[in-house]
């Protein structure tokens, strides 16, 4: 009877842990070519919940593949707060989507489709079955807390088709990064956030990899935004350039204005000058 | 073995405690429990045909387009809604005088499209964005009706003496039921109905309610969209509300508006210790993933 019963608690163990209906995936094709450039779309689906954040790390074989950017355009993550990056076979990024979103609306299916997140590029490198899986997700609600989503995991496979790689190395993004503009914030006189210069460009076929910036007299150096930026008595140009995966530039200048205008100092000058005169007219007479 | 997990199931008392245990244990291996369901009925659908929009600068003119996207649905009387693709303005209209409202925008390609709307009273109060990612198709005018912006929402008091009481206003559609929740030490629920304009004003005793931290929001009742939320202490004196104090998480500088501005003050503080308070949305001494989550919530653009 013990055995039974024991036996029943367990069976009632194995199977009350919830069947999550919010889950995390990938879209890919079923099949590419070596060579060939691999779109793989990271989707969550909420089951009806709201949700703004999310955190993912995505394990790749970097046998057969090689990450060479993520694309904007369709992807519904609006700010990064970590862009899409690579490293040791796996790709991660973190965003925020401001106002929440619950799925994605298709009038022609009439249902509320997974949501995609963001859409990571690979260029294949030789043939064989490359496999997705997810290392770590996080999903957070639009609940004005940040909660979690419990959620499942799901994986993903592409047979690439071919033989190893010619070694020559294709082209798809030919376009700099869409023209954009770089903003100053001053700092508060008692807050501890120092001034910085803000920029935010976009790339819609490979996405932005990194910024350099430059001032006079100095090389271009990497950046990030926002860049805390140096004041000096005077104002001077900043020059930024955002690059994206497969080279292209684009550059956006912006004028950092100085603690101390120019004509201030001129009035000054001119004005101790005269006083210096004057003085020296009133010491004479006396 | 499977002799006997056959005899297990064959006998009936079998189940009884299977009925008994599954009063100590959550049972729901059978059904996908929905998790806080956000249940939203607005209609999607597409069609062929031409659409019109008026050409901007209210010049009277009148284009008409047959790929795009129109959204419909109740914000507040005379409210301003404005719709926003991939978070950059792109138009605006005035609600009539019973909230109702239509905005429509023409496309030129096939695309998955972020389009975020948002609603502001005649007193200028934002709501939060609503976001409604489209697939958009050449070709069809996607509509997407029944959206409805959860009332706007004002305190005078951003701490209240104990046992004393906390005016909350705003606008919201003429004549409707409303909820008024209150999260924290404990919990309450107030119910009000808005006034042939719109306008509500309620004065809540708190007489009950212990010492603390609490957060409050309005929504119409039976609906699942909740107002922004609003932060409030009970504590020791009445503190009313100024301009400057509106208590917005994320917003260091005070502009009343969360937006890039905000976020990269924030991305500036990720990961570094010690983070000024006013970007530490959610007061743990650290910037992480969570903080921006609250911020995306209090989004405004």
């Amino acid at each position: 009877m013990l055995r039974k019963i024991l036996f029943i608690i367990s069976f009632m163990f194995l199977l009350s842990s919830q069947a999550f209906a919010a889950e995390v995936s990938v879209s890919l094709p079923e099949k590419v070519d070596v060579d060939g450039l691999l779109e793989v779309v990271v989707n969550v689906s909420t089951d009806g919940e709201l949700i703004n954040g999310a955190k993912i790390v995505l394990d790749y074989d970097e046998n057969l593949l090689e990450f060479v950017g993520y694309k904007e355009e369709g992807s519904l993550i609006g700010l990064w707060v970590e862009h899409p990056q690579a490293k040791d076979g796996y790709v991660s990024f973190s965003g925020v989507i401001p106002g929440g979103v619950v799925g994605l609306f298709d009038p022609e299916d009439k249902t509320l489709a997974p949501i995609p997140l963001a859409r990571m590029l690979f260029m294949t490198k030789s043939g064989g079955v490359a496999n997705f899986s997810f290392q770590n997700s996080e999903i957070l609600k639009h609940d004005g807390r940040g909660s979690l989503i419990e959620h499942s995991r799901s994986t993903g496979q592409v047979s690439i088709v071919g033989g190893d790689s010619s070694g020559v190395k294709k082209i798809f993004d030919s376009n700099p990064p869409v023209d954009f503009e770089v903003s100053f914030i001053e700092s508060g006189f008692f807050s501890r956030t120092p001034s910085m210069v803000l920029f935010n460009a976009r790339d819609l076929e490979s996405g932005v990899k990194e910024y350099k910036i430059a001032v006079p007299g100095l090389g271009w150096r990497n950046a990030e935004s926002p860049h805390p930026v140096a004041r000096s008595i005077f104002s001077y140009n900043l020059h930024v350039r955002a690059y994206d995966f497969s080279g292209n530039f684009s550059e956006a200048l912006i004028l950092i204005p100085g603690l101390v205008s120019v004509h201030y100092v001129l009035i000054f000058v001119i004005v101790l000058g005269l006083c210096f005169v004057g003085l020296r007219m009133i010491k004479l007479k006396l | 073995m499977y002799r006997r997990i056959l005899l297990v199931f064959s006998n009936s008392k079998i189940y009884a405690v299977f009925f008994i245990l599954g009063l100590f244990f959550p049972v729901n291996f059978l059904f996908a429990q929905p998790f806080g369901p956000h249940t939203e009925t607005v209609g999607v659908g597409a069609r062929v045909g031409e659409d019109v929009v008026l050409t901007p600068g209210g010049s009277g003119s009148v284009g008409f387009f047959n790929t795009g996207v129109r959204f419909s649905g109740e914000a507040y009387p005379n409210a301003l809604v404005s719709l926003l693709k991939s978070g950059v303005v792109v138009s605006s209209v005035q609600a009539n005088s019973q909230g109702l409202f239509s905005v429509s925008l023409p496309e030129n390609y096939d695309s998955n499209i972020l389009y975020s709307l948002h609603a502001e009273d005649i007193l200028g109060e934002r709501s939060l964005l609503i976001n409604y990612p489209l697939v958009v198709k050449v070709g069809f005018i996607t509509h997407l009706s029944g959206v409805r912006f959860p009332p706007t929402i004002v305190t005078d008091k951003s701490e209240v003496k104990f046992a004393d009481y906390i005016t909350v206003s705003g606008y919201a559609l003429p004549n409707k039921n409303m909820e008024i929740s209150v999260f924290g030490i404990e919990n309450r629920v107030f119910s009000l109905t808005s006034g042939v304009n719109g306008f509500y004003k309620i004065v809540l005793p708190l007489t009950d309610l212990p010492k603390g931290e609490y957060v409050m929001s309005i929504k119409y009742t039976g609906d699942s969209r909740s107002s922004k939320l609003i932060k409030f202490i009970i504590g020791e004196l009445n503190v009313f509300n100024t301009e400057s104090l509106q208590n917005i998480p994320g917003d260091c500088n005070s502009d009343l508006i969360i937006n890039l501005v905000d976020f990269s003050i924030l991305a500036f503080w990720y990961g570094k210790d010690n983070p000024p308070t006013c970007v530490d949305t959610n007061k743990d001494k650290k910037i992480d993933l969570i903080d921006f989550s609250i911020l995306a919530f209090y989004w405004t653009g």
